[in-house]
C-alpha cells in the first residue's frame, strides 16, 4: 500500500513538470504572436499616411489626432525616399502588397488609396541599392560624352583668325558662342567635332592645343532618376491634394511647391548636360604661350634671344 | 721717315687683316643705312619704315644651325606669339648655309612680317632681321630678298687665306 502510494507520487511530479513547461510554451507563443502583429502593425501607424477623415485611428484619440496634423508633411517625405525605389522595380511593388495585407488585415475599414500605402510602408534604404542598376544599363550603352577643345594660336591676322573660325563653325552647322578681342568660342554639332577642328587647325600657326573627352554618363542617369522620381511625386502630391482636407492640403501645396521647384531645377540641368552633349565647344585663343613656357621650360641663357623682335628691329632712335 | 711708312703699313695691313665688320651687306636702293648702331652692327630703313638689319653675336660656337633655329623659333613663336609662317633653306653669298625663318605678328591691331636668317660663321652667329608692316613690307619685298642675298659672312680678301675666312671689310 505504502509502496503503491509511493509509485503514484512519483509519476504525478514528473508530470507537474512537462505539464509547466507546456504552460510557459503557450504563454510564450501567445507573446511572440503578439508582438509579432504588432511589429507587421507598427509600420501602417508610424508610416504616417493621411488618415482619412472617417479612420477609426484618428478619432481614437488626442494623441493620434494631433501627430495626424503633422502627418501630411511626414507622409510626402516618406514618399519622396520611396517612390524613388518604387518607380525602378518590380520588387518593391511585390514587398509593398504584402506590407499592405498586414496592414489591412486588423484594420479593414479604412479607405486608403491603394498606390500610397505600400510606398509608406516601404523601407529605402535596403532596396535603394538594387535601384540604379536598371536604369544605368540603357544610359551606359550611350555616348554620354562632352567634348571641348581649346586652341592657342600666334598673334597674325586676329581679326581674320576670329572670322575664319566663326565661318568655320556656321558651315558645320554650329553657332558663335563668345567673341572678345582676341578670343572666341564657338559651338558645333558633335558630329562635326572633328571636322570642324582639322579646319580650325589650318586657319593659323596653333602653338598649342588642348582636347577634352568627359564622360557624364553617372551625372545623366543621376539626373534622370532624378526628374523620374520627382515627377512621381509631384503627380502623387496632387492626386493627394485632391483628397486632402484644408488643413492637409495646405502642407501638401507647401510640399508640392518645394518638388516642382526641384522638378524645374533637375530638368534645368538636364538640358544643359545634354546641349553640351550635343554640341561641342571649342574656344580659340590668340596669344602667346609665354607665362606657361617659361615657367616650364628650361630658359635658355642667351639674352640676345629676348632682343629677337619687332619692336626692338624697327625702333630706330638709337645712339650710341 | 720709316718708322712713319712702318706705322702705315701696319695701319693698312690691319685694316685689311680683321678690324672691320665681320660680315657684309649691300644696301638695296630705297635704304638708307643708320649709323651709331648699338645693338645692331648694321641697319638700314626705307622711309615708310622696313627696316633690315644685321646682330652678330661673337664668341658664339656652342650651338649648330639646327639649335639655333629651334632656340629662336621656341622663343618666338611659343614666347613671344610669333607666327612661323615659313622656314626655308638659304645659302649667304659665300655659301655658308643658314636658315631664313618667315613670322608674322600683330604689332596693336596691325599685322607685320619679321623675317630672320640665321648663320653660324666664324665662332659667331650672324642674325639678319628683316621687318616692317605687312603691307608695305610687301612692297619693298624685292628689295629686302636683294639685300638678304647680298650677304656674306665669310669673305675673302687679297691679304691672306688665313684671313680671308675672318673679315668683310669694305674696299
Amino acid at each position: 500500500m505504502r509502496s503503491g502510494t509511493t509509485a503514484l507520487a512519483v509519476p504525478s511530479r514528473f508530470l507537474v513538470l512537462p505539464l509547466i513547461v507546456f504552460l510557459a510554451t503557450l504563454a510564450g507563443c501567445g507573446g511572440a504572436s503578439e508582438s509579432k502583429s504588432y511589429a507587421v502593425q507598427s509600420p501602417g501607424t508610424g508610416g504616417g499616411y493621411p488618415a482619412s477623415p472617417t479612420s477609426p485611428r484618428t478619432e481614437s484619440s488626442g494623441g493620434h489626432a494631433a501627430a495626424d496634423v503633422g502627418a501630411p508633411q511626414d507622409a510626402v517625405r516618406t514618399v519622396s525616399a520611396n517612390r524613388r525605389v518604387a518607380l525602378d522595380g518590380d520588387d518593391d511593388e511585390v514587398a509593398f502588397q504584402s506590407a499592405d495585407a498586414n496592414r489591412s488585415a486588423p484594420e479593414p475599414a479604412p479607405p486608403r488609396p491603394a498606390p500610397s500605402q505600400p510606398q509608406a510602408t516601404q523601407p529605402g534604404p535596403a532596396t535603394k541599392a538594387e535601384k540604379p542598376e536598371p536604369a544605368k544599363e540603357p544610359a551606359q550603352t550611350r555616348d554620354l560624352v562632352i567634348y571641348t577643345a581649346r586652341f592657342t594660336m600666334a598673334v597674325y591676322l586676329v581679326d581674320q583668325g576670329l572670322a575664319a573660325v566663326e565661318k568655320i563653325a556656321r558651315d558645320n552647322g554650329g553657332f558663335l558662342g563668345q567673341k572678345q578681342d582676341r578670343e572666341i568660342t564657338v559651338r558645333v554639332p558633335r558630329g562635326r567635332f572633328e571636322t570642324t577642328l582639322a579646319a580650325i587647325d589650318k586657319i593659323g600657326d596653333v602653338l598649342h592645343r588642348e582636347i577634352q573627352a568627359q564622360d557624364v554618363t553617372d551625372e545623366h542617369v543621376d539626373l534622370e532618376i532624378r526628374i523620374k522620381n520627382s515627377r512621381a511625386m509631384q503627380k502623387r502630391l496632387t492626386e493627394l491634394l485632391a483628397k486632402a482636407s484644408v488643413k492637409e492640403a495646405l502642407e501638401i501645396e507647401k510640399e508640392l511647391h518645394r518638388v516642382t521647384q526641384e522638378l524645374e531645377l533637375l530638368e534645368g540641368r538636364m538640358k544643359v548636360l545634354k546641349d553640351k552633349i550635343a554640341l561641342s565647344t571649342i574656344t580659340v585663343v590668340f596669344t602667346p604661350r609665354g607665362a606657361a613656357i617659361q615657367t616650364a621650360r628650361v630658359r635658355l641663357p642667351f639674352p640676345w634671344l629676348a632682343a629677337l623682335n619687332l619692336p626692338s628691329l624697327l625702333s630706330l632712335s638709337e645712339d650710341k | 721717315m720709316n718708322a712713319q711708312k712702318l706705322a702705315v703699313v701696319l695701319a693698312l695691313i690691319a685694316v685689311v687683316a680683321g678690324c672691320g665688320r665681320p660680315f657684309d651687306v649691300k644696301t638695296a636702293p630705297g635704304f638708307v643705312p643708320l649709323e651709331n648702331q648699338t645693338t645692331y652692327d648694321y641697319r638700314a630703313t626705307t622711309p615708310e619704315g622696313v627696316v633690315v638689319a644685321v646682330r652678330v653675336v661673337d664668341d658664339e660656337k656652342r650651338g649648330d644651325l639646327a639649335f639655333w633655329t629651334q632656340a629662336i623659333t621656341l622663343q618666338l613663336r611659343d614666347v613671344a606669339g610669333y607666327a612661323l609662317l615659313d622656314s626655308v633653306d638659304v645659302r649667304s653669298r659665300d655659301g655658308t648655309q643658314g636658315k631664313l625663318l618667315k613670322f608674322g605678328h600683330d604689332e596693336g591691331d596691325k599685322p607685320f612680317a619679321y623675317w630672320l636668317s640665321i648663320y653660324p660663321a666664324q665662332g659667331r652667329l650672324f642674325l639678319v632681321e628683316a621687318g616692317g608692316a605687312k603691307d608695305t613690307f610687301e612692297r619693298a619685298r624685292p628689295s629686302v630678298e636683294w639685300m638678304l642675298a647680298s650677304v656674306r659672312v665669310r669673305c675673302d680678301t687679297i691679304v691672306s687665306p688665313v684671313l680671308a675666312s675672318r673679315t668683310c671689310n669694305r674696299w
